[in-house]
């Protein structure tokens, strides 16, 4: 299990466009993946789940990977995270 | 303000009523009242499983066939990314987690198709419910019509979407489906009494250029279909039974709207970029709200500067902190999502009316801009909080005036610190990620600039004052009105050296004096590094299409020449050179 702590860097934060790729690149992998924010967990495979969680710029959300392909999905989707969803 | 016009005009059976302006434009037209069937859920009990299973694949198929729709007329109608919204709503049809929940309550709790989506759905809309954030109560209202529409589908149901005329649609909520789906017709407005500005709703009319006014509760109970209603969309205005006045008045402001539109359309939609595809963003200077529908018709990307110290003009003293906000998110909400900056007050100490008569020998070196605020702080922090309450949509910039030394932009910004701070206390809402910066036009300040980058996150250039102080010339003076070189070399040095000082630090810089504005002089700005220029709103078309047919490699070159320039007189001859050879290109006169 891989557990990484991630920044929302964009300024609209994590509204439904970046909600849709995330979903779809979590899809790829075979690995479980979950999405913290507070008390709150989200399968990051499900948009609707991922939509529910309100994340603005600069709040800090916690990223789970549990699978045979954990290092490789994580590694894609922090690098998502750190590109500021492709919208700096 | 037209408002008070407006209501000089009315006659006496006139209603109007204030909503939220959510996309600019004037409509005069009937009104068609798009009322949805209200959607009940049936009782729980499913007939058998098999039944509801086949009836809830067979939904859910139909849905996604009629999202594939929206999503195919709005990559037709609009773009790529907003096309995305729908992607993700299809996604939504197609979500693993979702559809096991529903399937498991239909099979182990026994429960009906419909039944078990209005179920598994409020579970996510209840958690998105909890919240007062605005974006996410419209997301979960986009959500919610998913599920309307999956459950209509169960039972075999459909929306009517076509019209017969041209008509103002009016809905208790437009969904962002509707509103792509009804342009098939000759919508002229959309009015809905839910919604506010950053919904999707009202992102895709201004991208469809319809104007659209919502947030008005209760309105549709006082409307008829069919009756000829206004809506000004740049006002956020619903009039019901229009006198003549009334109409008159809104036909000649139709007339001239389009008018000017005429004039703007063409390049409005066009992204302003270089011939050899280089992006240069054109924003409008504004000095008063008159002035927004113009600038945003004329193709602006944003306000790179809002001259405050009119609103203190107008009204002869300073305006209070209600007064601001209205001003402040007049402005913001018209231009969202493009950026507005906001300059804090540029007055001199002579303006000012205080007890005894204040005079200055010399006020242009003497008590004005940031030195003056600073000198009365609660004028100041007013202005502050005013700017932080209207930056909720997030596209509010705040900038100082006047700047001269590291000293005054630190005291500037701990006030503006302390504003902050102050309004998370008392739990109103704000934009902390809010930019914060500063006007170039002193020449201190070009040296500090690398200490500064620390404290600020953009800079605009102000050419009038710059030039004014760089050579010691009073452009009001006729008599030295000579040696005020507008082009003068070290002026053009200057500006280089901004932008050099600049280019590593990630601080933005813009340029919004006349400079700017000036044909001749676009190129050689361009050249020099500036990529965001702020002009007036009636230029804007003219140097956007100056720009689209100028290569920046070719700007480069001239500004080299300038730079190495000894006179006012080489450069001027350089400049025109280059506007003719480009007049030459294009065939025709500027």
């Amino acid at each position: 299990m891989i557990l990484k702590e991630v920044t929302i860097l964009n300024r609209a934060g994590l509204h439904t466009r970046p909600a849709a790729v995330l979903v779809k690149l979590a899809s790829k992998y075979k690995c479980d993946f979950y999405i913290i924010q507070d008390e709150i967990v989200v399968n990051g495979k499900s948009i609707i789940g991922v939509m529910t969680l309100c994340a603005e710029q600069g709040s800090k959300l916690i990223l789970k990977f549990d699978g045979e392909d954990e290092e490789e999905a994580s590694k894609e989707i922090v690098e998502y995270f750190n590109r500021g969803f492709d919208e700096l | 303000m037209s408002f008070d016009e407006i209501i000089k005009l009315k006659g006496p059976d006139t209603k109007i009523i204030e909503g939220i302006a959510a996309a600019p434009g004037y409509a005069i037209g009937p009104v068609f009242i798009y009322q949805k069937e209200i959607i009940e859920i049936y009782p729980a009990v499913s007939l058998t499983t098999d039944y509801e299973l086949e009836a809830l694949d067979f939904a859910l198929e139909r849905s996604k066939k009629e999202l594939k729709k929206v999503i195919e007329f709005s990559r037709e109608k609009l773009n790529e990314r907003m096309a995305g919204i729908f992607e993700a709503h299809l996604m939504i049809l197609e979500d693993p987690m979702l559809i096991e929940s529903i399937r498991k309550n239909i099979i182990e709790d026994r429960h009906s198709a419909e039944y078990s989506v209005d179920v598994e759905f409020k579970k996510y809309l209840q958690q998105m419910r909890k919240t007062d954030d605005q974006l996410m109560l419209e997301r979960a209202n986009e959500i919610e019509d998913i599920k309307f529409r999956i459950i209509r589908n169960l039972q075999r149901k459909r929306w009517e979407s076509k019209l017969r005329q041209s008509v103002i649609v009016v809905a208790k909520n437009l969904t962002p489906a509707d509103t792509v789906l009804f342009t098939r017709n000759d919508v002229l407005a959309y009015v809905s009494e839910m919604g506010g500005l950053t919904s999707h709703t009202a992102i895709l009319a201004r991208a469809l250029n319809i104007p659209a006014v919502v947030g008005i509760r209760g309105l549709i109970n006082q409307l008829e279909n069919d009756k000829t209603i206004v809506v000004d969309g740049f006002n956020g205005l619903i009039i019901i039974n229009p006198n003549e006045e009334i109409l008159e008045y809104y036909k000649n402001k139709i007339h001239q709207y389009s008018l000017r539109k005429k004039k703007y359309e063409e390049l409005s939609n066009v992204i302003c970029k270089t011939k050899d595809n280089h992006h240069i963003k054109l924003m409008s200077n504004i000095d008063f709200l008159d002035e927004i529908p113009f600038a945003i018709a004329s193709g602006s990307e944003g306000v790179g500067l809002f001259r405050t110290e009119n609103l203190f003009f107008q009204k002869g003293t300073f305006p209070n902190e209600t007064e601001q906000i209205e001003a402040y998110l007049d402005l913001s909400s018209k231009f969202y999502p493009n950026v507005v900056t906001i300059r804090t007050f540029d007055i001199g100490g002579d303006k000012i009316n205080f007890n005894e008569q204040y005079n200055e020998t010399n006020p242009f070196l003497g008590w004005r801009g940031i030195r003056l605020l600073l000198d009365l702080p609660e004028i100041l922090k007013t202005q502050f909080r005013a700017i932080l309450i209207s930056s909720v949509y997030k596209n509010v910039r705040v900038m100082l005036p006047m700047v001269s030394s590291l000293d005054e932009v630190i005291k500037a910004k701990e006030i503006f610190n302390e504003t902050k701070k102050e309004l998370k206390a008392n739990g109103i809402k704000f934009d902390e990620n809010i930019k914060f910066g500063i006007m170039v036009e002193i020449p201190s300040i070009v040296y500090c600039l690398k200490e500064l980058s620390k404290y600020i996150d953009f800079v605009s250039v102000g050419t009038n004052d710059l030039t004014q102080y760089l050579l010691a010339v009073d452009r009001g003076n006729e008599k030295v009105f000579k040696s005020y070189q507008e082009f003068h070399p070290a002026l053009i040095r200057v500006l280089r050296l901004i932008t050099k000082e600049l280019y590593r630090s990630k601080i933005e810089v813009s340029i919004c004096g006349e400079l700017a504005s000036n044909l001749k002089a676009v190129p050689l700005l361009l050249g020099l590094g500036y990529n965001v220029l702020s002009v007036n709103e009636y230029l804007l078309p003219e140097i956007k299409k100056l720009i689209l047919n100028i290569k920046l490699n070719d700007c480069k070159k001239l500004a080299v020449k300038c730079l190495n320039s000894s006179t006012q007189s080489e450069i001027i001859k350089y400049l025109d050179e280059f506007i003719k050879k480009y007049k030459g290109e294009n065939n025709e006169s500027l």
